[in-house]
């Protein structure tokens, strides 16, 4: 065999690997679970079958739209609420902070909170929010609640906060990135044409920083609304989210094919965003050179 | 009657103690082109954007036709800028640009719609309304940003460079077409440059700047033939410049010696006392050649030299000479007909040139 056989051969090898991985624990996955959705659950197990009952039921059951309004109000409110502090934010560091080394800085300050365990971030808040917690102390200390009380936990105004507090930095990264590419003659250019910081900001900044409004925008609504720990540790009886229902229809219900129905319609919704928000970011987005 | 741009002891230092613009004094009359000239880092675009209010002098004060303006910010100055690389806004099409600063001027919609029209047509851009920047070329990109800039009909158009982005043949026209778009609308133009090309085509008046200061401020015509200083002198066009010793005046003239070079010059109100030692320059294109020193047409000085290097420029020839002494001197040589360049000196050749004491400009001696 010659040299360049085998080391055509190498890399071929080499390649091969990251695809049967992607294949096995990736792609094969998606067709399970969609093959799954189509079954029938026949107690205690279920069986093959090519149905749309589990469909049927997602439709026709109300709790079920229930819970998926009730994941899009969270993950919505969350994205709203992600937005509104890291817009400011980043705008902040681009604009306002002179100082490269500072803004490094703080912009490292907002994305480092993404290398502690994603589970200890969310159970930080049920420290800060329980009765026991720091809030209920300080209101109490400074005389404001005469004792301490649990309105702060388990309901959707702890998740929205924890949510918030977890996936902002997928918020900020893209905002500021869209800021920073703004060219600053574009700003002076606006200002020299008579429009004052404010026009200014709504004709030239915000158009221009929509793409990455958008990209945050997305990622933050999808990341919020698949969330399964926010809702367990914070989220209280009327906190159930659509990832809970699926782990419960995999667990305790033992009701695999609805479960896998459930995942698929999530799967579906998922990449209408991405999809929609991709299109937005290329027909919306504009050519700087 | 005002001037309509006043800058008084201009001052801008910028932070870490660079002094970028130094005791600026400049008044320009309503209407004139003045180009601001000088290489990288010389203050001019400094001074540029402080007239427009994007850079705040450390000292001095700006007045706009009469109107103290130092500290108005760039939105509250009737004063519209084209930028070095046009700044275009690329979410709009060309015509919501150009609109973009009549917006705010409390127009009917159709009015502003018609000032928009008419504007680009004047820039001859009439069919690309639609269309947005990025679709345009660059020479129209630089038309639709002059449209925006004297769409509101500014008291001062301010253009950044607008033409160092274009190729050379098409820059060529914009000079011209800039040119003549000022004399059309009669509005006072301020431009920055480091051509000096530029600036002596189209300028009513030039001011050279160098190290944050005004070097000379005259028409183009003035500093070409004029210049104030050898730096002047070499950085706009070529200069030879010899170190001369002053010798006895005769009727005007001064005669100047170097190592076995003699000439004559006549020294314009520029000291030049006996035995003084100065700096004469000599551009390449005033020196003639003839055929021998016995030929030099009346009044003019004689130098001999040999040549070291024939260059072809195309419209003309550069000769690389050495003169009598050792001291390396340019001649430019017209070639006005096909085969002027066969009639060349060669290389080694000993040659006579002619200079009139009229083209040999005086400066002091660094030296000295």
């Amino acid at each position: 065999m010659s040299a360049g056989a085998r080391g055509s051969r190498l890399t071929n090898l080499i390649l091969a690997a990251p695809i049967v991985w992607t294949l096995v624990f990736l792609f094969l996955p998606y067709v399970i679970i969609f093959t799954y959705s189509f079954w029938l659950k026949k107690y205690p197990t279920f069986e093959p079958a090519f149905q749309l009952g589990n469909y049927g039921q997602i439709i026709s059951d109300p709790q079920y739209l229930q819970v998926l309004l009730r994941t899009g109000k969270i993950a919505g409110l969350t994205t709203l609420l992600a937005l509104l502090l890291a817009f400011p934010f980043a705008y902040f560091l681009v604009f306002k902070v002179r100082s490269l080394r500072l803004r490094t800085f703080l912009y490292m300050a907002v994305i480092a909170p993404l290398w502690v365990s994603y589970l200890l971030r969310a159970y930080t808040w049920k420290t800060i929010l329980g009765s026991e917690g720091i809030l209920n102390s300080f209101l109490t200390s400074i005389g404001l609640l005469s004792g301490p009380t649990d309105i702060f936990l388990y309901n959707h105004f702890s998740m929205v906060v924890t949510l918030t507090y977890i996936f902002i930095p997928f918020m900020v990264m893209p905002i500021y990135t869209s800021l920073e590419k703004i060219p600053r003659n574009l700003i002076e250019a606006s200002k020299d044409l008579g429009i004052g910081p404010l026009g200014t900001f709504f004709k030239v900044i915000w158009p221009l920083s929509l793409p990455g409004v958008i990209a945050g925008g997305a990622f933050t609504f999808c990341l919020s609304a698949g969330d399964f720990v926010a809702p367990t540790l914070v989220g209280g009886p009327d906190g159930v989210l659509i990832a809970n229902v699926i782990a419960s229809q995999y667990g305790a219900a033992l009701n695999w094919p609805l479960g896998s129905a459930l995942g698929v319609v999530m799967l579906v919704l998922v990449l209408l965003i991405i999809e929609f928000a991709d299109r937005f970011e290329r027909t919306g987005s504009v050519n700087l050179g | 009657m005002p001037h309509i741009v006043e800058l008084d002891h201009v001052t801008k230092s910028f932070p870490g103690g660079v002094l970028a613009v130094n005791d600026v004094n400049l008044a320009i009359e309503e209407g004139e082109f003045v180009t601001l000239l000088g290489p990288s880092g010389c203050g001019k675009t400094t001074t540029l954007r402080m007239i427009g209010g994007f850079d705040l002098p450390t000292s001095g004060t700006i007045r706009l036709a009469g109107e103290d303006v130092t500290h108005l910010p760039p939105y509250q100055r009737q004063v519209n800028m084209v930028f070095q690389d046009y700044a275009l806004f690329p979410h709009m099409t060309v015509g919501r640009n150009v609109a973009y600063g009549l917006e705010r001027m409390k127009l009917p919609k159709d009015e502003i719609d018609k000032i928009v029209r008419s504007t680009l047509q004047q820039v001859e851009l009439g069919n690309v309304i639609d269309r947005k920047p990025h679709q345009l070329s660059g020479g129209q990109r630089q038309r639709v940003a002059l449209a925006r800039a004297i769409a509101r009909k500014p008291k001062v158009l301010l253009l950044d460079e607008p033409l160092s982005a274009l190729d050379a043949n098409l820059r060529e026209q914009m000079q011209v077409e800039l040119k003549h778009l000022h004399e059309r609308l009669g509005l006072t133009f301020v431009l920055v440059t480091h051509n000096q090309t530029e600036a002596l085509v189209m300028s009513d008046r030039v001011v050279v700047m160098e190290g944050g200061r005004i070097a000379q401020i005259g028409t183009p015509d003035d500093i070409y033939e004029r210049p104030a200083s050898p730096y002047i002198a070499n950085f706009i066009g070529t200069s030879n410049l010899l170190e001369v010793t002053v010798g006895a005046e005769n009727g005007g003239l001064v005669d100047l010696t170097r190592d076995g070079v003699s000439f004559r010059a006549r020294p314009q109100g520029r000291t030049a006392n006996v035995g003084q030692k100065l700096l004469a320059g000599i551009r390449p294109e005033k020196a003639i050649l003839i055929s021998s020193p016995s030929e030099a047409p009346a009044g003019m000085s004689v130098l001999s030299g040999n040549v070291r290097e024939v260059l072809f420029h195309g419209s003309n020839a550069r000769l690389r000479i050495e003169l009598a002494g050792g001291a390396p001197f340019l001649v430019d040589l017209p070639l006005s007909t096909a085969n002027a360049r066969h009639g060349l000196p060669k290389t080694d050749a000993t040659i006579a040139i002619a200079v009139h004491p009229d083209n040999v400009t005086l400066f002091p001696s660094s030296h000295s």
